[in-house]
Parts: C-alpha cells; structure tokens; sequence
C-alpha cells in the first residue's frame, strides 16, 4: 500500500457535490476526504487503476482520469495531479 | 516509586494472552532453581539434560497441550494457552504492569505475566511443577523484550564547513534570544508540519521540545520513521525559535519516503483537534516559469483548501521553493519563507538557492513573503540538523556531489545529523516566529501576524534569489527576500505594542 499511495483530485459538475459519488468511490476500496471545491481521492495505484480502469505507470502527471460511468452525471473531472517535492 | 513518582508495578486489567511463550528448564545434575547461591556455575555442562529426558519432557508437554519452539541441552522454547500452564504447575497465571524503560527517555507500563500460587517461586514469571514425575526443574514464562536501537548523539557534532547549529545558533540570528528571556517562548501554541516524518531523535528529548505522537497519511508507514530525514531535521527550527510550541508532525511520505500524501496532510492539519494555530509546509510543486496560462482547475481547488485554512485563522507558511515555481507560496495571505544567508564575517545577503518572483496569478502578491536563515548554492548545507541515521539525507549530504561541491558535509552517513537548509529550513523558522508571536498575543489574526514579521524584519540589500529568477535584493522590500530576514524579538513586541 504504502508503495504507491495515489492522490487524485474530483471536480464536481455545475450542481455541486454528491454524496452518492463519495459512497461509490468508497464501496470500491478508495478513500475520500472532501475539499472546499471538490474531493481528494486516495488510494493504491493498483486501485485506482482498477476503478478508473487505466494503466497510470510511466504517464507524466497531470493526467485526465476517464470518468466512470456511475459518477458521470456528478463529476466533471478526475486528475492526478504533479507530484510535489521537500524543499531542501 | 520511580522519578516520575509513579509506581515501580500496578495491578493489571489485561487478560492471559491466548498463547503464552515460555521456557522449562530439564533437571540435569545441577539447577540454577531453588539453591540459596544465586549464581551461575563457571561452565553450564552440569546444567546440561539427557537427551533421553528431555525426549521423554518434549512428550509430556506435547500431551498437555504445549507446542515445543525450539530445543537446545538445557531446555525446551514452548508455547501453549494459559490452562496447559496452570495445569503442569497447579499454580494461576496472572498479569501485572511493571513500569520499564523501553527507549532513550521513554518509559511505560508493560504487562507482564506471572505464576502465583503457594507452592511457586515468588520471582516474576517463575513457576514450578506439582508432579516429581515431569522433569522439570523450573517453568518460565518470557518477560517482554524491546529492540534496542542504536540513538544518535544530542549534540550535534563539528563540520569543518561553515555553518549554524540549532537551537542555539539559529534563535541568536533570528533575535529570538531576547524574546526568550522575556517570556515569550510560544508555549503551546500548536505548530503543524504535513512532511516526510518524525523520527524521536534525542535532539528534541534533551532540549525538552514538546512533541505530539506523530500522526501517518498514509496506511502502512511507520509514524516513527522518518526514511528521508527531512520533516525530523527541519521542524528543529521551529524550536530554535519557539521553544515552548507544541509541533504536530504529519508523516505524508510512504516507506520510501516520497511525498505521496502532501494533500491529504494539509487536510488532515487543517482538522486537528485542539485546532492547530500555524501549519508549516516545506514543500511544493514545479511548473514553467512564466507559466503558459492560469493556474489548472486542481491548482485553483487547492489554491481554495489553503485560502481555506487561513480564513478559519490558521497561519499557512510555505517554503518560497529552491528554484521551484509553484501555486502554493503565491496563496493570498499565505507567508512565503524565503531565504537570506548570514556569512562568516556577519553579513547578510539573498540566499542564490531560493526563489523570488512577483506572481503571475495573483494580484499584488510577491513571493517571498519574508526569509528565515538558508545557504547558498550548490548545495545550500548550512545548519546542522538532527536526522534519522543512515536516511537518505543523512547519507546524501555525506557525500560529495561532483562537480558542483568536491566537499561533503563532513558528518558521517549515520550519525543522525546532516547539513541542509533550503527554504525548507526557512519556513519551519518563520512558523516558529509567529509561534512567539501567538504566544505573546493568542487573539492575532493571520494576517496580523504577518505584519508583525514584515514590518520588523531586517531589509537585507546584498545579493539576488536564484538564477531563475535572478531578483536582486534592493532596499525595502524586493523579490528575492521579501521583506527581510525576520526579527523574532522585534516582531513579538511589535505585536505587543500594536495589537
């Protein structure tokens, strides 16, 4: 798990947020934490590349994530977003 | 009753655990049991059982109900619930807390498990057999062990490289000495750090730094660990200059030490509880600069997470980045650590490692906001920080790094400290400056506390901020320092005279 932990971002559509999506994305292993404009999804590679269906290895953030079905009325958008680093 | 005043063993409401690891002695000539000579014979032969009895003991035991570990000529490792062990010795198991030192300066009760009854031995965890048919001599049950892992120094050792050593160093060049003596040591105010972890090193014991269990991001990582160094080394400057804050540390790196929770981190900061009143981040993104239009709809999202936290009256501080480019030190109202270097003759100058520019994005926003102490290019080792041994920092800063620095920082690879600073140093000290500040004046808005820090910081003239940007610094505020290096006495009694 802790090998390839995942942050992605959600932007909800025009009508707001939708507690149905955080309930469908946590049936599916994912956790969510909300954000003032949107959710933070986090999760496994294996997971998220399972549920969003992609193949995320060797792909340069940011990257657009295919919306799954069940959430499409809901979502308008799901990013990996660029990694961040220490200052030092 | 130990120095804490508390007692040396408790009564225990733990159960038996349901297997229960021990040792039995097989009678051989001699017994280290019973004998009024409490003491080892110079050679352990005569201890020694025949294999023909300890071959019948294994049988016994296997028949009632214990499983055998491990044999040697002595005696047999065993395992087996609490009732096999009642039943060979006719004696009760019964737990008890004995208060131990587990680690360097940490202590807890432990449970511990005994056999009492009339006929047992009054030592902790030695029972004896009711039936002379077992061959048994004596019947142990094993006390708790702990790793002893080796702890690096306190004290922070020489490098022939120049350089400034926290606590001490670091709070003279930030004037916060003053301030100290007078009271203001921003006891208890809450300083959160989302960063690569915390490893207990006794740097922060022996000063007396207060310091929260360190709370993890991500499932699986070991909140005591620290694999790069990073978040245990630069939240020491938060104390050089608030002795008395209490720091949260957040472990948002995986075992490898990447930074793969930095988000959810933040979140996590941002909804402690007791509320913490600064959340420091040494860390940040990259992108082009100039950048090739707005910021994406992700940065803008974050962008309100942060603006976020500093409307609940939370300080933000981030690190101005090292030649990075990125949205989070642009935030409107965030204070954005740059960096000034003090040389050996005792001037001041933009340090060349840090960045410094006029945001793209957001009106009226410079970034720096102001500096706290970093070195200058290439490698920027400058102060003397306390790391996990033979992390990756540790082991880095070590080394040379050719061509850019034929020099290492000249500690050893696991020694538990390394020379580095960056703005990563610089915001954690800025987050200790407003700590004092907060301390002093617990009502003080964000906002105002910023003011407090730039209108009293020291205008640093000399130099420019890294080539990227290649900002000089001017007097007055400019871009490469903003508005200067912080005063920590200064801006405490600014806000005492002010607000």
């Amino acid at each position: 798990m802790t090998d390839d932990y995942v942050e992605l971002f959600l932007k909800w559509t025009a009508d707001g947020e939708a507690p149905q999506v955080q309930t469908w994305l946590e049936k599916n292993g994912l956790s969510t934490m909300r954000m003032k404009h949107g959710l933070l999804i986090t999760g496994s590679l294996q997971q998220i590349e399972t549920v969003f269906g992609v193949s995320l290895k060797n792909k340069q953030p940011p990257i657009e994530l295919p919306i799954p079905q069940e959430l499409a009325v809901h979502v308008a958008a799901i990013t990996l977003p660029r990694p961040r680093s220490y200052h030092d | 009753m130990n120095r804490l005043g508390l007692p040396l063993e408790t009564i225990s409401d733990d159960p038996v655990p349901e297997q229960v690891v021990g040792y039995v002695s097989v009678q051989g000539t001699q017994s280290v049991f019973g004998g009024k000579v409490k003491r080892l014979r110079k050679t352990v032969k005569a201890y020694h059982a025949q294999k023909s009895i300890r071959d019948s003991v294994r049988r016994d035991l296997e028949k009632s109900g214990f499983s055998i570990l491990a044999e040697s000529a002595l005696g047999l490792s065993i395992s087996a619930p609490g009732g096999a062990y009642e039943e060979i010795t006719g004696g009760k198991l019964k737990t008890r807390e004995l208060f131990l030192n587990i680690d360097a300066d940490y202590s807890m009760y432990v449970t511990h498990v005994d056999i009492v009854g009339d006929k047992q031995s009054k030592t902790l965890g030695v029972g004896k057999v009711k039936s002379p048919n077992l061959k048994i001599d004596g019947v142990l049950i094993e006390r708790p062990r702990f790793f002893h892992p080796v702890f690096p120094s306190p004290i922070p050792p020489t490098s022939p490289k120049f350089h400034l050593r926290v606590p001490g160093e670091v709070a003279v060049v930030l004037n916060a000495v003053a301030a100290h003596q007078a009271g203001n040591r921003g006891d208890g105010v809450i300083v959160a750090m989302p960063d690569s972890g915390q490893f207990r090193h006794p740097f922060f014991t022996a000063n007396g730094f207060n310091l929260k269990p360190t709370i993890s991001v991500v499932q699986g990582a070991n909140p005591s660990k620290d694999p790069v160094g990073h978040g245990t080394g630069e939240s020491a400057n938060i104390f050089a200059a608030a002795p008395g804050a209490v720091l949260q540390a957040i472990r948002a790196s995986n075992n490898q030490g990447k930074l793969v929770g930095a988000i959810a981190g933040f979140l996590l900061a941002k909804d402690l509880n007791p509320k913490a009143r600064i959340i420091t981040n040494s860390w940040g993104g990259d992108g082009p600069f100039p950048p090739f239009g707005s910021p994406d709809e992700f940065e803008l999202a974050w962008a309100a997470e942060i603006l976020d936290a500093i409307e609940q009256g939370i300080l933000v501080v981030f690190s101005a980045g090292n030649s990075q480019f990125s949205i989070e030190p642009q935030v409107p109202g965030v204070l954005a650590a740059g960096g000034v270097f003090l040389d050996p003759t005792g001037n001041l100058r933009a340090s060349d490692y840090t960045s410094g520019y006029a945001s793209p994005w957001f009106d009226d926003v410079n970034v720096p906001t102001g500096s706290g102490l970093v070195g200058m290019r290439p490698r920027a080792q400058y102060i003397m920080l306390p790391v996990q041994p033979d992390c990756e920092i540790d082991r880095d800063e070590s080394e040379p790094d050719p061509p850019f620095d034929p020099s290492s920082d000249g500690t050893l690879s696991n020694d538990g400290w390394a020379l580095f600073s960056g703005t990563s140093a610089a915001a954690p000290q800025l987050a200790g400056v407003a700590a004092l500040v907060l301390g002093a004046k617990p009502q003080l808005s964000p906002v105002q506390v910023i003011e407090a820090l730039t209108k009293t910081a020291v205008d640093v003239t000399a130099g420019s901020c890294h080539p990227r940007f290649n900002n000089p610094a001017t007097v007055g505020s400019d871009l490469a320092t903003g508005a200067g290096l912080v005063d920590a006495s200064a801006a405490v009694q600014f806000a005492l005279d002010n607000f």
